[in-house]
């Protein structure tokens, strides 16, 4: 009798893995089939062979992206096998993604960011920032909307979001009553994913999908994008986001009459546990303010992946930060997630696939540029939700630049016109890895994030038409 | 949702699963009177802090040791917020001067109660209904249902 049971027991265990492995394989088998349709379609006058193939491997890439058989640095590898077994690069070029400089820039800026968390600086910033705003519940959710965006413009966004909900989640204990299903909670804890994804967009180091933007812009156009061009550029839309971000969380979750007291308590007691700051902590400030420098100073002349690298190594030489402390910490999935983006992108440029994708686009389009910033925004924002934002980022940016060319428009404003967007992945769990963190706390469900998500996105649509555009223009962008 | 047959004969173990969220305070009303038409000699509180599975949205951004560390935050603020929950129903069962026994496990939610199951043998096993939407069943799965589906004994979902 117990044998039957355990046997029917196994029986659907068994069932349950073939029917996941099942679905897997179906997406595989789509990506392949969509592979193999383009590439045997009739080649398309205007386009050469391995342009054709470019676009087959593109659509493969895409699919798996969306639909995830395997993890985005697996199907890098992929890609980069049928990029060169259908002749579109060689195998220099199909690996040449993973040493570009944007890798490097990454990997530089990674390192500074784990000298941060490794002597607690931004856990020190962020208790005694969330400290200063934790007298009312609505102040609290500001304080921590704005520290996400805060530090995210120093740290990757996702960086941002780990670092912060051990914090939160021990506020959220400490409370006197039961804080699970609050407007409270679920406002904090998805002012975090908010946040970090706003911030990100402030600078080269929020979020890696602006470096690769910046890397496709230069393939592109031979072009140069600084530190501070970008900061300057992104700076009034993650502004006026973060308030938008707060009026929305109170919008959708007005916040319930909080005993404050126990927070300031802990949020005191934190602070206090930290001490005074460390001569490490002051190491790490220091090379912090050197490397804005020299990014803002010398990035267009020497490279921002040089000044990045070159911090690293000092970070190495002070005895700051130890190759131990990289190596236990570094997250190999981003370098190759990257890389196969890179990759992608420089063979739809290189193969003239994405000016012939762009060009058969525009015929479909009307050429009003407004419109077609408008359609590039909106592609962009609900692409980046399905997708990983730097892929959407590689996926459309290439396209994106040929069609302002081809409509005389500036090709930088192209290039802020689908990297800023693609911070704006608010609606689904699955849009960034911080809104996959903040799910996993168990306070949130899927459909926490939908209504607020969207109310973001299409605000950010908004100000992206009007504010960005009016901006860039301002500050001489096209 | 409810899998068990009507009997108000009292019966021998009892065992409650805390794991995500709290009993609401109808729930906890049903378990009172649960307890007192079933007066079970034996109660097994068992709460259960979740390990999560690996996310490739997550694991590919960060690297192991930040997983390691993120996974094990997440475990121990449910072994703190589960083992409160259950402090609840102890004090109703020390009051109705029922044996209990209180267990800690981490793990895979279904998996740690399917074993309990099957070392504790209780006669009625109560489960939280999570409320959770179609969208997180198909994300995150759920325990109640996949526990029933897997198991024959009488669980309860309140």
């Amino acid at each position: 009798m117990g044998k039957t049971v355990n046997q029917n027991i196994k029986q659907r265990v068994k069932s349950k893995f073939t029917e996941k492995n099942k679905q897997k394989w179906i997406f595989i088998l789509i990506a392949i089939s969509l592979f193999t349709l383009i590439s045997l379609l009739p080649n398309p006058e205007g386009l050469s062979t391995t342009g054709q193939h470019a676009i087959a491997v593109f659509a493969f890439t895409i699919t798996l992206w969306i639909t995830r058989p395997a993890s985005f640095p697996m199907i890098f590898f992929f890609t980069a096998v049928l990029l060169v077994g259908t002749g579109v690069l060689t195998p220099e070029n199909a690996f040449q993604g993973a040493g570009s400089s944007t890798i490097f820039f990454l990997l530089g800026a990674i390192i500074l960011a784990f000298s941060l968390s490794k002597y607690n600086l931004d856990k020190r910033v962020a208790l005694k920032f969330l400290k200063r705003f934790g007298s009312k519940p609505s102040t609290f959710l500001f304080g921590t909307v704005l520290i996400s965006a805060l530090l995210s413009m120093m740290m990757p966004a996702h960086g941002v979001v780990a670092l912060l909900i051990p914090i939160i989640l021990s506020i959220l204990r400490a409370a006197k009553k039961e804080m699970i299903g609050t407007n409270f909670s679920k406002a904090i804890l998805l002012s975090l994913a908010y946040g970090s994804s706003i911030g990100s967009m402030g600078t080269l180091l929020g979020g890696a999908r602006n470096p690769l933007a910046i890397s496709i812009y230069y393939q592109t156009t031979n072009e140069m994008v600084s530190f501070l061009d970008w900061f300057i550029a992104a700076i009034p839309i993650v502004l006026i986001m973060i308030g938008f971000v707060y009026l929305v969380l109170r919008f959708y979750y007005p916040l319930e009459q909080i005993d404050m007291d126990y927070l300031q308590n802990y949020l005191q007691k934190e602070v206090k546990k930290m001490g005074k700051i460390s001569y490490g902590e002051l190491k790490v400030v220091f090379f912090l303010i050197l490397a804005f420098i020299l990014w803002s100073l010398f990035g267009t002349i020497i490279g921002m992946a040089t000044v990045a690298v070159f911090i690293a190594g000092l970070l190495g030489v002070s005895n700051t930060l130890n190759w131990e402390d990289v190596e236990n910490k570094l997250p190999w999935g981003i370098i190759f997630l990257y890389a196969g983006a890179i990759t992608l992108s420089f063979a739809l440029s290189e193969t003239g696939a994405s000016s012939f994708i762009a060009q058969s686009l525009i015929q479909f389009v009307s050429v009003n540029p407004l419109l077609v910033i408008f359609v590039i925004v909106t592609l962009t924002i609900f692409l980046s939700e399905v997708m990983s934002n730097s892929a959407a980022t590689a996926t459309i940016l290439p396209i994106t630049l040929t069609i302002f060319t081809s409509l005389g428009l500036s090709a930088k404003t192209g290039m802020y016109v689908v990297a800023l967007p693609s911070a704006f992945a608010l609606m689904f769990i699955i849009g960034t890895p911080g809104s996959a963190m903040v799910y996993d706390t168990g306070f949130l469900k899927v459909k926490d994030f939908l209504k607020p998500g969207l109310t973001l996105n299409l605000i950010g649509i908004a100000i992206f038409m009007t504010l960005g555009l009016g901006w860039w223009k301002v500050i001489g962008l096209w | 949702m409810n899998n068990m047959q009507k009997n108000e004969q009292h019966i021998n173990k009892m065992m409650i699963a805390f794991y995500q969220r709290p009993y609401s305070s109808d729930s906890i009303e049903k378990i009172k009177r649960l307890l007192e038409e079933k007066r079970p000699e034996e109660l097994l509180l068992l709460t259960i802090a979740e390990r999560k599975k690996s996310s490739g949205t997550v694991d590919s951004y960060l690297g192991r040791k930040d997983v390691e560390r993120l996974k094990h935050q997440y475990e121990t603020d449910q072994e703190i917020r589960s083992t409160s929950y259950a402090e609840k129903i102890l004090e109703i069962s020390e009051r109705k001067n029922i044996t209990t026994n209180k267990l800690v496990k981490k793990g895979n939610i279904v998996e740690v109660i399917k074993k309990e199951m099957d070392d504790y043998q209780p006669d009625i096993i109560v489960l939280n209904h999570t409320d959770k939407s179609r969208f997180d069943k198909i994300i995150s799965g759920c325990v109640e249902d996949e526990l029933i589906e897997r198991c024959n004994n009488n669980i309860i979902v309140v």
